[in-house]
């Protein structure tokens, strides 16, 4: 069987699916900032299989930019975990709620 | 080949932020001022400049358009007042104050990459500049708990819309083979409005909604709003809305034109929604940062209203609304700051006999409210009018008295503030007038003049903005 671009987007999709479940489900902040970054991966993967069977190198670049900047949010998303965890030793979302209204 | 001129603003613009970051590091805690003073000539120098260099591209990914100068503009105005609101920031809120004005010119200039991008790479990194940023900013005081879980949730939330946008850019590429926006056009035009195209503008669209925080993309917006210093609320509240908006007429207006009876239909929705959930929900507030960030809900809500009328009129009046918008909101939040530094509190009740203890803020607040609502001859007003008018000539005539009538709804909880202000006796413990600052002082000035200003005289921003949008669709 001749794998084709549709074959990488539909396990793109999947995995959009799988996290898109996770952040419904999930309130813990740190699974929630897995299934985002699941997220980047599933564009990640779509942008690599666009370039083999599209031949426009633009697509490799972007999924360069993506991981790298998951990379920064996966930084700025624990270092703001922990603030909080310090502070409340909790980061359960629906448990936090000092904000509301 | 490619004109490095045209980047001449941004370039100053990251200058300033490296500079302000030396400086931070060699200076010691009493030359703190020469942050801010630095902060504020490279904001001059990089508007001055953007006036100065020539429209064009620089290679295929930056566009320096009219539009993109007037984006570049409103942004400027709004970074140039907010470092005035955080003068005296550390001395406030505790926190280093040059880290403070790092990120927030980041910020800034990631909304500058984000007005001119016209290639999917360079708008996603020019979003995350500005929300990276932001969020920090959000969580700058880690020691109150509200502003690290304000912080954590608007990292979340904003995290979430820009990978659902990235998800929804990679399947466009998927389809069209390019990450060039204007080469989209024709190879959407070639395949045809497939399930893969569709799903692909609907993530996107979805992304953009958590951007200009329309229903129901908005949880994150209170929490932010209230969680943040309050200047920062400022800028989020201004800035963030402009780039969010700006971002959805770039992406839509470059690269999805042929679909636009697809996205406008789904926007005309979403802005119904928006205004009637984010005037309902700003009802009971009595948290001022609260009900204002409920009141940007709703203004959003209108403002999405010109990317359904999707002509020169309905997108000139995005720009002249933005503009009046700006100067409404930042009057708003400078009486908020004004206060808050005097009673430590941004509950309504710290409003109560504003008008007998200092009848000038009392007065630049119900100016600012009365723009927001809409009462002629305000900023607001004018911009309601275009706006509205816009939509009417495209013929979704019951959107318009939806927002005639949610228009109506907000004068409602503007005119609680206002009785707290005018009609209900100070505490007995706050009868001092609140002392303002010289820094504050001067925004106030500058916002209240331009709700007069805009409000009694629109044309000349009127006709600005109408060039630059006849300019951007007619390329």
């Amino acid at each position: 069987m001749m794998i084709t671009l549709t074959h990488y987007l539909v396990i793109g999709c999947i995995l959009f699916a799988i996290s898109m479940y996770g952040v419904f489900t999930r309130r813990n902040a740190v699974a929630l900032l897995l299934a985002i970054e699941l997220i980047m991966l599933a564009v990640a993967l779509n942008f690599t299989a666009g370039t083999r069977f599209l031949g426009d190198a633009g697509g490799q670049i972007f999924a360069i930019f993506v991981i790298t900047v998951a990379a920064a949010e996966a930084a700025v998303g624990l270092a703001l975990v922990i603030a909080i965890y310090r502070n409340q030793k909790d980061v359960d979302l629906d448990r936090l709620t000092i904000l509301k209204g | 080949m490619s004109n490095w001129f045209i980047l001449l603003p941004e370039i100053i613009l990251a200058f300033t932020i490296m500079l302000v970051l030396i400086v931070d590091l060699i200076s010691t805690s009493c030359q703190r001022l020469w942050l801010g003073v630095l902060s504020l000539v490279g904001i001059l120098l990089t508007v001055i400049c953007l006036w100065i260099v020539p429209s064009g591209a620089f290679g295929e990914a930056f566009l320096n358009d009219g539009l993109a100068r007037f984006i570049k503009s409103i942004v400027l105005l709004a970074l140039l007042l907010v470092v005035l609101f955080s003068w005296d920031f550390d001395k406030v809120w505790g926190r280093p104050l040059g880290e403070y004005l790092v990120l927030l010119l980041s910020s800034g200039l990631g909304i500058l990459f984000l007005a001119s991008g016209t290639e999917m790479i360079l708008l996603y990194i020019g979003l995350e500049l500005t929300t990276f940023p932001l969020v920090l900013l959000t969580a700058y005081c880690p020691a109150d708990k509200k502003s690290a879980e304000g912080g954590l949730k608007f990292l979340v939330l904003a995290a979430l819309g820009a990978a659902v946008l990235l998800f929804g850019f990679s399947l466009i590429y998927a389809a069209a083979g390019t990450t060039q926006l204007q080469a989209l056009v024709p190879a959407l035009i070639q395949t045809g409005n497939t399930p893969l195209v569709l799903m692909g503008l609907l993530c996107i669209l979805a992304g953009l909604g958590f951007k200009m925080a329309l229903v129901p993309f908005h949880m994150w917006v209170p929490d932010a709003y209230e969680g943040a210093p309050t200047a920062i609320t400022a800028f989020l509240s201004v800035a963030g809305k402009t780039a969010g908006f700006v971002l959805a007429i770039r992406i839509l207006a470059t690269g999805f034109p042929v679909q636009v009876s697809e996205w406008s239909r789904i926007f005309a929705v979403l802005a119904a929604v928006t205004m009637c959930l984010g005037n309902f929900a700003a009802i009971p507030q009595t948290n001022m940062k609260r009900l204002l960030a409920y009141s940007s809900i709703a203004q959003a809500g209108y403002i999405v209203m010109g990317l359904v009328a999707f002509q020169v009129l309905g997108l000139s009046s995005i720009l002249y609304y933005l503009t009046a918008y700006l100067f409404a909101n930042l009057a708003a939040f400078g009486v908020v700051i004004a206060v808050e530094r005097s009673s430590r509190s941004v509950e309504l009740s710290a409003y109560h006999g504003l008008a007998m203890r200092s009848p000038r803020l009392a007065l630049i607040m119900l100016l600012a409210l009365l723009s927001l609502a809409g009462i002629p001859p305000l900023a607001g007003f004018a911009a309601k009018f275009y706006l509205f008018a816009a939509v009417y000539s495209e013929g979704y005539i019951w959107l318009v008295v939806l927002a005639v009538l949610n228009s109506a709804l907000s004068l409602y909880y503007y005119l609680k503030v206002i009785r707290a202000i005018y009609i209900q006796k100070p505490a007995a413990d706050a009868v001092q007038p609140v002392t303002v600052p010289l820094a504050l002082t001067i925004v106030l000035v500058v916002t209240t003049f331009g709700i007069l200003a805009l409000g009694v005289y629109p044309s000349p921003i009127v006709d600005l903005a109408r060039e630059v949008v006849v300019l951007f669709l007619t390329p």
